[in-house]
């Protein structure tokens, strides 16, 4: 921890990216849309991006919160935003509030599940997730017989309620997007401020560690579980009243798109390492790749090459970055 | 030291063998309980079947044993696959080999150095390549499929040579059981198993790390690529649907799981992998003899997949609890099997009662939600889908009058054939011309009119009562239960029986099913293909087991329309040339316009993009495509990509043209909603009921009119005729209609 020896270059990348580590990403890119269009900085494309980019944003915290606590990746997550969504949608007869509830418990179901069987019984959790994903699949398929469910939306009922949850604008800024910066505020604040935050970090670290630290290591994975669980549930809700109908297939491929997420903004799939702010960095890093490849007129094709080069890139570079400056090990 | 109780050897032997075990008791189950299961002809279905995902399953074993994943050898085998047909009319199939298997290995060797190199977590590095390595087929099959018209090499690779035995499934097992010997009997192998389970040993003795970490990545990426290329050349294509690369990654993960192997390394059997991979292949077949759908596999897959997940976190509990740093707890360890929920609290020692009665109490409180949930689940299942009563009216002569079957939305489910399309003749090399030349797309718009049939079989003008009928559909998605609604209405006018068959939009799986499907001998094959290209194979198998074959739906190419009697669907182009009509005259042949496209790999992603560009050209010359994308069909992906255009073209953008009226138009509403470009014309290919919804809203322009029930039943009709000796005409379009807000009410309410 000499770091007054050590030569500072302030204009190295190494020392920027020690100050804003994924911001730095984030200034080059908003540089980089500049020069490609005049309208990239406009009010209204900067919320095209944040909207974009929210339900990916509400369910990566999620993610976050499982990477951060050591269990690397909750692929059930997809499987959670479907199931969610559709109990929602069978559920709005009995009200909007009661539907909501109820949807939420059925991703927290499925999330308490999980945290048991991996923070209990200390299942791998990749393995574990993906089982579930599996056969809550089949589960969905099974019981709505491959169908979509659709709410009635009639004026008035509780169904066009729900159809507007993803359209209800606070000021010029969609709720979504207003929801989407909330948690991360939130799950900023759980992790660095709360007991609990702090508990998964050490867990995330070293669970031994955390075990001899006397933290009740299996709760906490839990809880962790939970919070995914939760904030997939919100997602689920969103995206199911974006849609206007429940399916099984819907969130298919967020497991992944969270994954990469949480990863771009510096946290470590081993645990322990990173914060809330640089998954939010690494959110808007997608949206705004995205963004101005399609300025461009890139197509979706070359874009996942482009994609999965940068991905592969930023988080080699963060990790170079880290082992040179001794914080880890690998 | 606790000396290991005697019973512990045989679990330990049923433990290390259950792959095999599981494939024994499954095996004799299915052979006793299954209908058409214990054949040679689906025995060798099986093996074949199995194939792809075995040799796939040797590399991950490998990297399974040295502490690694590899998230992207389903990518590679779809690049390999596509590169071994792309590239062997010019070089050879040795040739297409060779570069294959080197592309594969290539990729092996990035994703090595990056593990070993930079130090990235290889989840990471492979997610990476996953995605560049789709991006990369993608690029080069152009969001289509690939084919060669020539059968010799596949033939060679599908006969069987002794029994049960083609050459495809003897490569397999040659090359598993050469990476078993190499794995376990020579000092090169067991390096890999110290490597992954013990580096420190590894680093004592020696073992270079690094090298085995990249030859490990390299042997998975090349065993990928060489299941990929003999898939390929198995079929003589290969499709770019994504879908096979999702589903042979999950199957493989879940059969090296089975078969043993540990995800933190030193633990694996290539051949044990290969007993699980035949397990879950036998398993999916067995269901399928059934008559039970994907819902069903998968959900198997996943019970399957958990307990063993489970019984590995036991066993490693276990062992921690035998490892001798708490004598206390080793006398219960003897009796462990009655107390082990017990036992699992007092591993925190410190644990107080209080925190087990919270415990316990959670686990009750999770208990009660997921079974008031399962409950409301069940009530609300029973509530949103009313059962539908469908009536036969009869005639005068007391025979069925398919003509008065009406679907669910009031509209007959077919209509007497009034005229036949007048078709343009081909023009000389339509490949020459330019794609946004209607010539250019010849082949594939009028695909079946010209084509020489192979020899068919005759009917026999029995009639079509009792004749059993197998539907080889292509997946599962509400248009397909709706068109399997209409499909059993029809066939139930008919008298006819019938089995359905789920490819769940896997060329692999409905590889096999046709085998199964051939192997049940049915009176009638009726094929929907999730591929327009790789079904040509599949067609001509049936075509050679004398079956008598439809194709619904996806129309096939040319070469696969000689070996069936018959297509039967919706013409998308054709649809789509009226729906550009209407589009031009809404914006009086003016302006700017974006296409939103299908899913690459599907035939809709060419139809439904081309057929309108190439109508406008001739018809509204003055409008200017400005953009045209796919976004997978997913609601989020469209409303970021319209919500790009329309802030980059601004007002230019007067128009969109969308491959599908659910996700795509909820999306692509969206962002008009938000950008307030309520003037911007949207037209799309119906008719679900989020299309209908935002026609009647006058959100939408217009909307293509295809009837999913009305798709079903004509297959069954067109079947029925055969039966009754009919001639057929070798292309049958659904009606073609555009539902706009005049008379979108006659369509309510929509079918899904």
């Amino acid at each position: 921890m000499n770091r007054e020896n050590k030569t500072k270059n302030i204009f190295s990348l190494s020392f920027i990216f020690d100050r804003i580590g994924i911001f730095l990403p984030v200034i080059l890119l908003l540089v980089a849309g500049s020069m490609v269009s005049d309208k990239f900085f406009t009010a209204g494309n900067f919320l095209n991006i944040l909207n974009a980019i929210a339900l990916l944003g509400i369910v990566a915290t999620g993610m976050a919160f499982v990477t951060h606590s050591g269990s690397m990746a909750d692929l059930s997550i997809p499987s959670i935003m479907a199931f969610s969504g559709i109990i929602t949608v069978a559920a709005l007869p009995l009200g909007l509030f009661a539907a909501i509830i109820l949807g939420i418990c059925a991703g927290l179901a499925i999330g308490a599940m999980n945290g048991f069987v991996v923070g209990r019984l200390n299942a791998n959790p990749i393995l574990w997730t993906l089982a579930v994903a599996f056969f809550m699949e089949g589960f969905m398929r099974f019981t709505w017989s491959n169908n979509q469910v659709y709410p009635d939306i009639e004026p008035g009922t509780a169904g066009a309620a729900f159809i507007n949850i993803f359209r209800i604008n606070i000021g010029p800024v969609p709720l979504i997007v207003v929801v989407m910066l909330a948690m991360f505020v939130i799950g900023h604040l759980v992790l660095t401020r709360t007991r609990f935050g702090i508990e998964s970090k050490l867990t995330g670290s070293s669970r031994p560690a955390a075990k001899t630290t006397g933290i009740n290591v299996p709760r906490i994975v839990m809880m962790n579980f939970l919070a995914a669980a939760l904030c997939a549930s919100i997602g689920g809700i969103f995206i199911t009243s974006m849609t206007k109908l429940g399916v099984f297939y819907l969130g298919t491929g967020y497991d992944f798109k969270a994954v990469t997420a949480v990863v771009i903004g510096g946290m470590m799939l081993s645990g322990g390492r990173g914060n809330m702010l640089g998954v939010f960095g690494g959110v808007m890093v997608i949206g705004l790749l995205t963004n101005i490849m399609t300025f461009i007129g890139i197509n979706t094709f070359q874009q996942n090459i482009v994609t999965g080069g940068i991905f592969i890139a930023v988080v080699g570079f963060g990790q170079y970055h880290l082992r040179k400056r001794g914080k880890d090990y690998a | 030291m606790l000396k290991k109780p005697s019973r512990f050897n045989i679990a330990g032997f049923l433990d290390s063998n259950r792959a095999l075990l599981m494939l024994i008791i499954l095996f004799s189950a299915l052979s006793v309980f299954a209908p058409n299961f214990f054949t040679t002809h689906n025995i060798t279905t099986i093996l074949k079947g199995a194939s792809l995902n075995a040799i796939a399953a040797i590399g991950f074993t490998v990297i399974f044993i040295l502490g690694q994943l590899d998230l992207s050898i389903g990518a590679v085998v779809m690049l390999c696959g596509m590169l071994t047909i792309g590239l062997q009319p010019q070089i050879g199939w040795a040739g297409s080999f060779a570069v294959s298997i080197l592309a594969g290995a290539v990729v092996g060797l990035v994703n090595g150095l990056l593990v070993v190199k930079a130090k990235i977590n290889s989840f990471i590095v492979t997610l990476g390549t996953m995605t560049v390595v789709m991006g990369l087929m993608h690029l080069y099959s152009k969001g289509g499929s690939k084919a060669i018209d020539d059968f010799r090499f596949a033939d060679f690779l599908e006969e069987p040579v002794l029994t049960f035995f083609p050459p495809i499934v003897i490569i397999t097992i040659l090359l598993v059981l050469a990476f078993t010997f190499f794995l376990n009997k020579t000092p090169l192998g067991r390096g890999f198993f110290i490597v992954g389970g013990n580096p420190e040993t590894a680093w004592l003795a020696g073992l270079k790390r690094d090298r085995y970490l990249i030859a490990g990545f390299i042997i998975c990426a090349s065993t990928a690529a060489i299941g990929g290329s003999l898939f390929a050349a198995g079929l003589s294509s290969m499709t770019s649907a994504a879908v096979l690369a999702n589903r042979t990654l999950m199957t493989v993960l879940s059969a090296v799981i089975i078969g043993g192997a540990l995800m933190s390394g030193g633990k694996g059997s290539v051949l044990k992998s290969y007993f699980a991979v035949l397990m879950l292949t036998t398993l999916f077949n067995g269901i399928g003899c059934f008559g039970l759908g994907f819902e069903v596999q998968i959900f198997i897959n996943g019970i399957i997949l958990a307990l063993v997940v489970l019984y590995e976190a036991y066993v490693i509990y276990r062992h921690d609890l035998l490892k001798g740093q708490r004598p206390d707890l080793i006398n219960e360890a003897q009796t462990l099997e009655t107390k082990w929920s017990a036992n699992v609290n007092n591993e925190e020692g410190d644990g107080s009662m209080n925190d087990k009665e919270r415990f316990s109490l959670t686990c009750i409180t999770i208990a009660a939600i997921v079974g008031i949930v399962a409950i409301f689940a069940m009530y609300f299942m029973h509530t949103t889908m009313p059962p539908r009563i469908v009536s036969s009216p009869t005639n005068a002569a007391g025979q069925v009058d398919v003509y008065s079957l009406t679907g669910t939305d009031g509209q007959p489910y077919i209509l007497k054939q009034t005229e036949t399309p007048v078709i343009p003749p081909r023009p000389k090399d339509p490949k020459s011309l330019p794609e946004t030349d209607k010539g250019h797309w010849w082949d594939i718009e009028y695909a079946g009119w010209s084509v020489e049939k192979a020899e068919m079989p005759k009917s026999d003008a029995s009639g079509p009562a009792g004749k059993q009928v197998i539907l080889l559909k292509a997946g599962d998605h509400p248009y397909w239960t709706a068109y399997v609604n209409g499909f059993k209405a029809m066939a139930k006018a008919y008298g006819m029986e019938t089995k359905i068959f789920n490819g769940n939009w896997n060329i692999d799986l409905q590889a096999q099913q046709a085998n199964q499907a051939i192997n049940e001998r049915p009176d009638m094959i009726i094929l929907a293909p999730v591929d327009a290209t790789a079904c040509t194979p599949l067609l001509r198998r049936i075509n050679k087991a004398s079956i008598p074959c439809i194709t619904s739906n996806t129309i096939p190419v040319d070469e696969a329309m000689k070996y069936c009697l018959a297509w039967t669907g919706p013409d998308d182009w054709g649809q789509f040339r009226m729906l550009a009509r209407k589009f031009a005259d809404a914006l009086d042949k003016k302006g700017g316009y974006a296409i939103v496209r299908h899913m690459p790999g599907s035939s809709p992603f060419f139809a439904r993009t081309y057929s309108p560009i190439t109508e406008l050209r001739e018809y509204a010359p003055e409008m200017e495509l400005l953009a045209m994308d796919t976004a997978n069909l997913e609601a989020e992906g469209t409303m970021q990509l319209v919500s790009a255009w329309i802030t980059k073209y601004g007002d230019e953008l007067k128009g969109l043209i969308l491959a599908g009226d659910g996700f795509s138009m909820t999306g692509a509403l969206e962002a008009i909603s938000k950008s307030s470009r309520k003037d911007i014309v949207i037209v799309a290919a119906g008719n679900s009921k989020t299309g209908m919804d935002s026609i009647k809203a006058g959100d939408a322009l217009a909307i293509t009119y295809q009837s999913a029930e009305g798709d079903g039943a004509i297959a069954v009709h067109t079947a029925a005729e055969w039966f009754q000796g009919k001639e057929l005409t070798p292309v049958r379009y659904l009606p073609k209609h555009i539902i706009t807000q005049g008379d979108v009410d006659e369509f309510m309410p929509p079918q899904w």
